[in-house]
């Protein structure tokens, strides 16, 4: 008998086959049907589209509900502006209100300041802390403008019902330019977020005024739920989530566009005026090493360092077309790519003139090429390794005696000077082994002196500088070994004067605070004098504020309060902070 | 030479090589006896699930090739082997989509899945191997707890009858020599089989570099693979006696040792990194045939595994010890000719040594009973059946249901409904790997699959077309943490449906040809926005062998082909490999016949295509092997009749 002697199908067999067939082509179908947009975490369904219920002026608490123009949307609820509050049928000051301070007194945890106090950001203080308020009936109000305290408090430009307005602190006919009169009020609209670019046009979901247009203050990277987030500064309002690839790593802004660089290896673009994405997503990679770390913004370049593909990206802005920004997005273009070298793992950038300065973290056990690399970017299309400065000549000064890593991961340039954070961990990233260190380069000699941190600051993670001063966030020691949450010591920030002196230091803790998951500081951005630090332990900002020689929390669990909580948790029940920028 | 017993669905190929069949009739074909395999174990797929998704992979022609376990495994459909890349290192097996630590894998009914639920196939020799019993679809109904993708038996090279002696050797491309010694003879009024083996490679292979990827034009640089040596040795001792009354007793110790250095990915290299181990698993099966039909098996084991890992990502090292000792008693019988029962009673304790000091161990139960029920004149079975399993404080039934119906002309039609579940393992709940955290809260995680084929057996050919649709929820996962860490966690679930295609046709004695076809859709179905509906990372869609041999046995030349098409290995689908087709190519030839001489040549990766299994890891290119081999058999044996179940 042959192979295929007598294997005619029978109509039953062919019966029984097509049954299972449609069987299984029934089951695909039911199980690909999809019913309906997913929203992100912290987000909600909205008939076709997804909504942040907690921020969204327009769908605050619901689809739809949206807030009237003198309000914006917190925790889902619709709140009188800048921080005042509903009290008795009546929007009062709760920002600065000392007899509703917070909120209406008595209800919503409003309190009536002591009598020596002042309210301020609806928290009794001892005294006004934001630059540019003054205590005033023991509110911190803009005596610059406020023509009910013009120039000094209860100097009223209008006592009986005339047009003066407060310009600059005095009762005046008219605002001088670039002010602009609105209610009386001198204001520049192209900076004041209550009149953004027209009178009454107040920037609203968290957003600030910058040159008249909307846009965030500052941006938060929340990493495991593929989201970015504006926060607005001073009054600290979070803007709406907004989903921006898969895993934001690192944040950059250029020409009002917020850069994203995700674990996908792309270069992803948002309108920094809402956060929604924009079109043009740049290729940073398609090996699985590829991990963008940080972004650098040298208009028209823009460099981004892969921290396991050891990679330096230099992209190119096209020219900006009418609508470019808004709406077409940027035109990136990859001029160059400089492989630094296996087991090398660049951190983070800094730019000096025509260099580049990048730390290398160095590999899991090969740290014989970590240090800090020189690259020649005069011409970006080129871009030439140069030296590596080493870090193997600073004492590391091991707690146990043996060897621990310099493990850098951070870099800022102060008054022509190089500072690069050492996390000093013990081999193979373990736990920290040492004292956080900073690392100050003398770049003639290609020479690393070391400057060593408080003890209460261990693995010292992220540098920035503004001004004279130099700040350093620790991560401090986690157990990631531990079920969540992780302990945490010796985390916090450190801020160094011009001489390299410590002369600050914030502990970032719960203070006591019950059900609180300590926090990890991780990276930061810097507006002004007060300070927002990334969580590397959950979705949290710290707010911390310089006064004098001390640093102040303003937004965190000492008395009492809160940190800023831009990013949800996941379906596993965390996030972190992956990046914060802020937006000039 | 193989054997292919394989569900199917595929209609249009097989009415197409009907249709053919009929166009060309009457032209007689010669026939040729495609030869069965030697007798099933007890835990043998076949005989475990009677209606199951399986394939059987014998090795004997694959003698000569200097192939590994993983590569020799590769005709099967619905199979998918990721190969780190050289002899000796990782290669993990996927069934159906499942991950690979939802296969369950025995060497000769010792379950070999470690601490963390996978089995590294290059840690299998593949001298020692007779045949793969792969059975596709869920198999906790029947091999309990693990088996969400399905499991694989394989069965060592058997005793044989009367004194024999073989010896081979290969050596080829990247410093690679294979060699092994088999010897087996009539010892204390049984067989005795002593099987030694050795294999080393520098696995120093070439592979072209993009170092600046996103750069066009930018030229490619040719780097070489290094710390990707292995060296591999070990050691099989068979015994096998017939005692009165149709008992059997099989004794069998099987030593495998193993080094290799650990590459990394090219863009960073662990040139320090290193892994060794040891495995030996030693076993006793006492079994019965009764006149009557019954049967009953008794089956002790026990199985010490051994892995070091030092540098690299280990730094300092891990040091780790796997000890499983075990046993199973099942039986089969029949009743009134209409009810084939079974059942088994499994106990296995399992305790791990490992640096973190947490030492888990556990104890692990599992109570089998089906029944095979024959209607309409033994045309049609249908086999319920329904397992418990109680793995340390984790209890899962695994219902199943399968049928068999017998077809005219020769056509087969075998479907399977059921469940089946897995428990988290040692490495996921209780101990950290590096960057990777356990998590003492997981849960089972648990399948739901079907699957229907038709397949159409000839004395010359067996061809199985059939597909399948599993979903399988409550998936571990390791969710990124906090800079540089993962923690596994229960939030993922999948649905995996696709088609599978196989067969076996002998035209004519100097022509053998094999294929294996799979198709396979994913749906990662969790409720994240970035990630619902997207394929599975890792999942090719199409995957295709096929082998052409011709030639009379001086001089027989064969050709095979290993295609898999372009995937993402992300779970956006962002990032992807692309599509790869793998040409072997080789001769061989068996002169003489007392003793048997056979000489061969094999070149791997004919046109040396650049290819990757796991992303940053390069396979090797063009490898040439030379084999020579002797074997010789005592011209007076024993005839007994096999026994068969059909």
């Amino acid at each position: 008998m042959n192979m295929f002697h007598g294997a005619l199908l029978s109509r039953r067999s062919l019966a029984m086959l097509s049954l299972g067939v449609v069987g299984l082509a029934a089951g695909l179908m039911i199980g690909s049907c999809s019913s309906g947009p997913l929203c992100g975490a912290g987000l909600s369904r909205c008939g076709l589209g997804c909504a942040d219920f907690n921020s969204d002026s327009k769908n605050c608490g619901g689809c739809n509900q949206t807030c009237q123009t003198n309000q914006v949307c917190q925790g889902g609820q619709c709140l009188c502006r800048l921080g005042t509050s509903l009290c008795g049928g009546a929007c009062v000051l709760a920002s600065s209100d000392p007899q509703n301070c917070g909120g209406c007194a008595g209800t919503d945890g409003g309190v009536v300041c002591q009598a020596t106090q002042v309210c301020e950001l609806g928290r009794c203080r001892a005294q006004c802390s934001i630059p540019g308020l003054t205590a005033c009936e023991r509110s911190c109000v803009d005596v610059t403008a406020d023509p009910q305290n013009c120039g000094a408090c209860a100097t009223v430009c209008n006592p009986d019902g005339g047009s003066l307005v407060c310009d600059t602190g005095r009762c005046q006919a008219q605002c001088a330019a670039p002010r602009t009169d609105c209610n009386r009020s001198c204001v520049n609209l192209l900076t004041d977020r209550n009149n953004c670019g027209a009178c009454g046009n107040a920037c609203d979901n968290g957003r600030g005024c910058h040159g008249g247009t909307c846009i965030h203050d500052l941006v938060a990277a929340c990493f495991n739920t593929g989201q970015v987030v504006g926060i607005q500064r001073d009054t600290d309002v979070i803007g709406p989530l907004s989903s921006i690839g898969a895993n934001p790593q690192a944040l950059g802004v250029s020409q009002n566009v917020v850069l994203v660089a995700d674990a996908d290896r792309k270069l992803r673009q948002a309108r920094a005026s809402d956060l929604s994405a924009l079109p043009g997503v740049t290729d940073l990679g398609q090996r699985s090493g590829d991990s963008p770390n940080h972004i650098l913004v040298d208009d028209p370049f823009i460099y981004v360092v892969s921290s396991l593909g050891n990679t330096l990206h230099v992209l190119q802005r096209g020219p900006l077309d009418a609508g470019t920004g808004q709406d077409a997005g940027l035109q990136l273009a990859i001029v160059s790519q400089l492989n630094l070298g296996p087991n090398t793992s660049p951190q983070a950038i800094a730019k000096i003139g025509n260099d580049l300065y990048i730390p290398l973290q160095g590999g899991f056990t090969d740290v014989s090429r970590t240090g800090l690399v020189h690259v020649d970017v005069s011409n970006p299309s080129v871009p030439i390794q140069r030296e590596t400065i080493s870090f193997s000549t600073i004492d590391l000064r091991s707690f146990d005696g043996g060897r621990t890593d310099p493990r850098p991961s951070g870099i800022a340039l102060r008054g022509g000077q190089l500072y690069v954070s050492l996390s000093n961990l013990n081999p193979g990233f373990g736990p920290p082994g040492g004292p956080g260190v900073l690392a100050k380069i003398n770049r003639d000699a290609g020479v690393a002196t070391p400057i060593y941190l408080p003890d209460t600051c261990l693995d010292a993670f992220w540098v920035a500088s503004e001004g004279d001063l130099l700040f350093v966030s620790c991560g401090g020691r986690v157990g990631y070994d531990q079920p969540p949450p992780f302990p945490v010591e010796k985390s916090g920030l450190v801020a160094l004067s011009n001489a390299d002196q410590p002369i600050a230091f914030w502990s970032a803790s719960c203070a006591g605070s019950s059900g609180c998951a300590p926090p990890s500081a991780g990276r930061f951005a810097i507006l002004g004098n007060r300070l927002y630090i990334g969580d590397n332990a959950s979705g949290r900002v710290f707010v911390v504020q310089l006064v004098g020689s001390q640093l102040i929390e303003q937004r965190g669990y000492a008395e009492g309060g809160q940190p800023l909580t831009p990013c949800p948790p996941n379906q596993m029940g965390f996030s972190y902070v992956s990046d914060i920028i802020s937006i000039p | 030479m193989r054997r292919w017993r394989v569900t199917g669905r595929v209609v249009s190929l097989l009415v197409g090589i009907e249709a053919v069949a009929r166009a060309e009739a009457p032209v007689p074909l010669p026939p040729v006896i495609v030869p069965l395999p030697a007798p099933e174990e007890p835990k043998s797929p076949p005989r475990r699930d009677p209606s199951g998704s399986i394939t059987v992979v014998e090795t004997r022609e694959n003698r000569g090739e200097a192939k590994d376990a993983a590569e020799l495994l590769a005709p099967a459909p619905g199979v998918l082997l990721q190969d780190q890349g050289g002899l000796g290192q990782t290669k993990m097996l996927t069934i159906r989509g499942a991950s690979s630590n939802a296969v369950l894998v025995f060497l000769d009914g010792i379950p070999l899945n470690g601490p963390g639920g996978a089995v590294d196939m290059s840690r299998i020799p593949s001298a020692i191997i007779d045949r793969f019993e792969v059975l596709r679809g869920g198999a906790g109904a029947r091999y309990g707890s693990g088996g969400l993708g399905g499991a694989v038996n394989i069965v060592t090279r058997p005793v044989g009858e009367g004194a024999r002696f073989s010896a081979e050797a290969s050596h080829g491309s990247f410093g690679t020599t294979l060699a092994q010694v088999t010897g087996s003879a009539e010892i204390g009024g049984g067989q005795g089989l002593l099987l030694l083996h050795g294999a080393r490679s520098d696995g120093d292979f070439t592979y072209l570099f993009n170092d600046k990827p996103q750069l066009d034009g930018n030229p490619l640089v040719k780097r070489t693979r290094d710390n990707n040596q292995a060296k591999l040795g070990g050691a099989m001792v068979k015994y096998r006696r017939e005692l009165p009354a149709d008992f059997t007793v099989d004794a069998i110790t099987e030593l495998s040792l193993e080094a290799r250095g650990l590459a990394g990915t090219v863009d960073n290299p662990t040139l320090d990194a290193k892994q060794s181990s040891q495995r030996l698993s030693s076993s006793v099966r006492v079994a019965r045939r009764a006149p009557s039909g019954t049967e009953w098996s008794g089956l002790a084991f026990v199985r010490r595994d051994h892995l070091a890992l030092e540098g690299g990502y280990f730094g300092s090292g891990v040091d780790q010890v796997d000890l499983v000792l075990g046993g199973e008693v099942s039986g089969w019988t029949l009743i009134r000719e209409t009810h084939g029962l079974s059942g088994s009673v499994q106990v296995e304790g399992e305790s791990l040594t490992e640096p973190t000091q947490v030492n888990p161990s556990w104890l692990r139960l599992g109570l089998m009973a089906s029944d095979e029920i024959f209607l309409a004149a033994g045309k049609v079975s249908l086999i319920p059946s329904l397992r418990f399993d109680r793995t340390g404080h984790f209890n899962g039934f695994s219902p199943k249901l399968g049928m068999i119906l017998s077809l005219p002309s020769r056509l087969e039609l075998r479907a399977n409904i059921g469940s089946a579940h897995r428990a988290p393992s040692f490495l996921e709940l209780y101990v950290a790997q590096g960057s990777l955290l356990p998590n003492k809260d997981l849960q089972p995680e648990r399948a739901w699959y079907s699957d229907v084929s038709l397949n159409h057996r000839t004395n010359v050919s067996y061809v199985s077309l059939g597909g399948f649709y599993s979903f399988y929820e409550n998936l571990i996962s390791y969710e990124y943490y906090p800079p540089r860490l993962a923690r596994a966690y229960n939030f993922n679930s999948a649905l995996v449906a696709g088609l599978e295609a196989e067969g076996q046709i002998k035209p004519h004695p100097l022509l053998s040809t094999l294929f294996g076809y799979t198709l396979l859709f994913s749906q990662n179905l969790r409720d994240d926005p970035r990630y619902y509906l997207k394929e599975l990372p890792y999942r090719p869609r199409h995957r295709v062998y096929a082998r052409v041999a011709a030639g009379p046995s001086w001089g027989r030349a064969r050709v095979e082909l290993n295609y898999q098409s372009g995937h993402s290995f992300n779970r956006t689908e962002t990032l992807s490999l692309g599509p790869r087709a793998l040409i072997n190519a080789g001769i061989s030839s068996s002169i003489f016949s007392a003793p048997e001489l056979v000489a061969a040549l094999e070149v791997k990766n004919v046109f040396n295509v650049s290819a990757e299994d796991f992303n940053s890891y390069p396979l090797p290119g063009r490898a040439v092997y030379a084999t020579i081999g002797v074997s010789w058999e005592s011209s007076i044996r024993k005839e007994k009749p096999s026994r068969r179940r059909e």
